[in-house]
This record gives C-alpha cells, structure tokens and sequence, in this order.
C-alpha cells in the first residue's frame, strides 16, 4: 500500500507542482539584488584599483627611499673631499702650502702683541679666511671638481702665507721699536 | 527535448556573460518548480519566494563555478533545496521529531491511489506533514536522494532517515484518506 503511494508520487512528480509563484515579484527582488551586486562588484573593482594604487605608491616611496638612502651612504661624509682626492698634483701643492703655513706659524712663535690693533686686524683677516677656506671645502663637496673653488682655494693659502709674514714682520718691528727704547 | 537542451544551454551561456534578458528567460522556465520544491519544504509562500529569490541569485552570480551548462537545472534545485534547509536550520527546526501516534496502519487498503487523488490535493497534503517527516519525504521520494545522502545532509542516522520517511508516508496515505 505504502510502496503504493511512494510509486503513485514518483510518477506524479511533475504534477505535483501546483502552486504558481509571484514571477514577476519575485524577478523584480532577483534583478534588483544582481543590479546591486553590479554595483557592489564595481565600487569593489573600483576599491581594489585605488587600494592597488596606494600599495603601488607606496612600493615607489620605499624604493626611492631605498635608493637615496644608498646614495647618500655611498657618497663620501661632509667636507671628505680633499684635493689630494681630486687630483694628486693638488694635493702635494695644498700640503706644500700647509707645510709653509706650519713652518711660518712656528717662526712666529706665540704673539706676543695680540692686542696690537695692526697684530689684532691681521688675525682677524687670517680668521676671515679661515672660514672662507671651510665654505670653499664645503662647496667642492657639493659640487665636485670645480677649477675656480681649487684656484680660491691656493689663493686663500697664499693670503694666508702672505698675512703670517706681515704678522711676523709686524711682530719684528714691535720688537726692534721696544729694544730700541729699552736701549 | 533536444531543442529545449540546446536553447537552455545558449541562455545559460548568455547569462554568463550577465544578460538580463537570458536571466529572465531562465528565471521563468524554472521559477515554477523551483517555487513548489520550497513550498514543499516550508509550507509558507513568503519563505519559499525569499528562498527564490535567494536562489536565483546565488545561480546567476556563482554561474561561472558550473562547470557543464546542460546541468543548470539540477544544480539550480540544489542551491534551492540546500537554501531551504538552511532555512529549516535557522529556524531551529530539527529531524527527530516525528510523532509516532499519527503513523497510519500500514496494511490499510488505499484502493485505487492512480485513479482518485489530485495531484494538488497531494501536493498541499504533503506541505501539511510535520517539518521532519515532509523534508526526508520530499528529498528521498520526491528529489530522489538516498537515504545515506539524507542523513547526512541533515546529520541524522540512516535507520533515522528510513523511520522519518516511513512514518511521514503514513501520515500522508492517512491524509489522502480523510
């Protein structure tokens, strides 16, 4: 009886479908939802190219990053650059010129007459280009090789040569102008 | 029939390349059997349009996952029939639950079923049983699951499946009757 009814249903399954659903109710909720889905999707498409952007932004900061950042390791430590590194000529020219400022300074000996007002402006001439050698050295880091800068340079030992010896001439006749009145 | 395959299978292709109109088509063709399946299932006509809807849906847009065309139609039922258990599921309704007291006497003459019900009257007969009984009569007499499958899509035993079935078709056949 029972396996009566299972056969009975079996056979009858299409039949069984009676009830009629609301379709064009039920089509309207399906296009709304794949209309939205469209637009999610997009927005989602639209997401996933600005979040690609930033990503992509963000890989180029930290490549130049990176890059600069091994630049300026490679690149030698402020005031490196020596003549003797450009150019070997230079070099033994510049320790020609220390070594006569060196041997100049030591015939000078201590000063005895720095609050001379003639002692005193030539000191603050050789401070003068003191500094002016330093912002020299500064810029042939920045810039690099420059004939003008090396020229500055050697000029700024000559000056300074040049201001040791008066100061020691100076200091001379200081000296002969005190014994002559001591005598 | 081979005509019909083939008409199928140029909308489903044209719904893969998200075509309103294809959607329609297809929407239409299977939206009635689809309905009374979830009717089946959940005897109420909101649930089973939510569960339409939901249903198509998740076709149009899980459509690149199917792998042959000509199968739309029974995987359409199958996201239609897991919906609806899902639903089931939600609705803390379980698959143990089948009163004993309204199983029919088995050896009880039905006379001539074939010539005397209405397929209608069987139809809402058969949404009227309890949810348990009506899920495992509808999957394994209706949709042709076996009784392994059954239990465990609803993580019941086998023996279980086979009871629920046997109890529900009494129900039915008392129905039927009255």
């Amino acid at each position: 009886m029972i396996s009566e009814l299972e056969k009975y249903l079996k056979e009858n399954r299409e039949n069984l479908d009676t009830d009629k659903p609301d379709q064009l109710a039920i089509w309207e909720g399906i296009r709304a939802e794949l209309d939205e889905n469209k637009k999610l999707s997009g927005n989602n498409h639209r997401r996933f190219l600005f979040n690609w952007n930033v990503a992509a932004a963000f890989i180029l900061i930290l490549g130049l990053a990176y890059i600069i950042s091994n630049l300026s390791r490679n690149l030698p430590a402020e005031n490196t650059i020596t003549l003797s590194s450009l150019d070997k000529s230079l070099g033994q020219r510049e320790k020609e010129y220390q070594s006569y400022i060196q041997v100049t300074k030591q015939e000078l000996g201590s000063n005895e007459f720095s609050n001379d007002p003639v002692i005193y402006e030539i000191q603050t001439e050789i401070m003068r280009l003191d500094t002016l050698y330093n912002q020299s050295i500064n810029d042939l880091n920045e810039i690099g090789y420059n004939e003008r800068i090396i020229q500055t340079i050697f000029s700024i030992y000559e000056q300074k040569i040049f201001l040791l010896k008066l100061m020691i001439l100076e200091t001379k006749k200081k000296k002969s102008h005190e014994n002559k009145y001591l005598l | 029939m081979e005509k019909f395959e083939a008409t199928n299978m140029q909308l489903v292709k044209k719904c893969r390349l998200g075509d309103r109109k294809a959607q329609f088509l297809l929407f239409r063709q299977y939206s009635k059997a689809m309905y009374n399946i979830a009717m089946r299932f959940l005897n109420n006509k909101m649930d089973a349009e939510d569960i339409l809807q939901e249903s198509f849906v998740t076709a149009f847009l899980k459509l690149p996952e199917l792998k042959n065309d000509n199968h739309f139609g029974s995987w359409l039922k199958k996201i239609v029939i897991n919906n609806c258990l899902n639903a089931l599921r939600k609705k803390q309704h379980f698959f143990k639950d089948l009163k004993m007291d309204l199983v029919s006497d088995e050896s009880e003459d039905n006379g001539n079923l074939k010539s005397r019900t209405d397929p209608a009257v069987l139809h809402q007969a058969i949404k009227e049983l309890p949810v348990g009984g009506r899920t495992i009569l509808t999957l394994y007499a209706l949709e042709e699951y076996k009784h392994r499958e059954i239990a465990e899509i609803l993580n019941v035993s086998e023996s279980t499946s086979r009871t629920q079935y046997k109890r529900a078709l009494g129900i039915l056949q008392k129905k039927l009757k009255n």
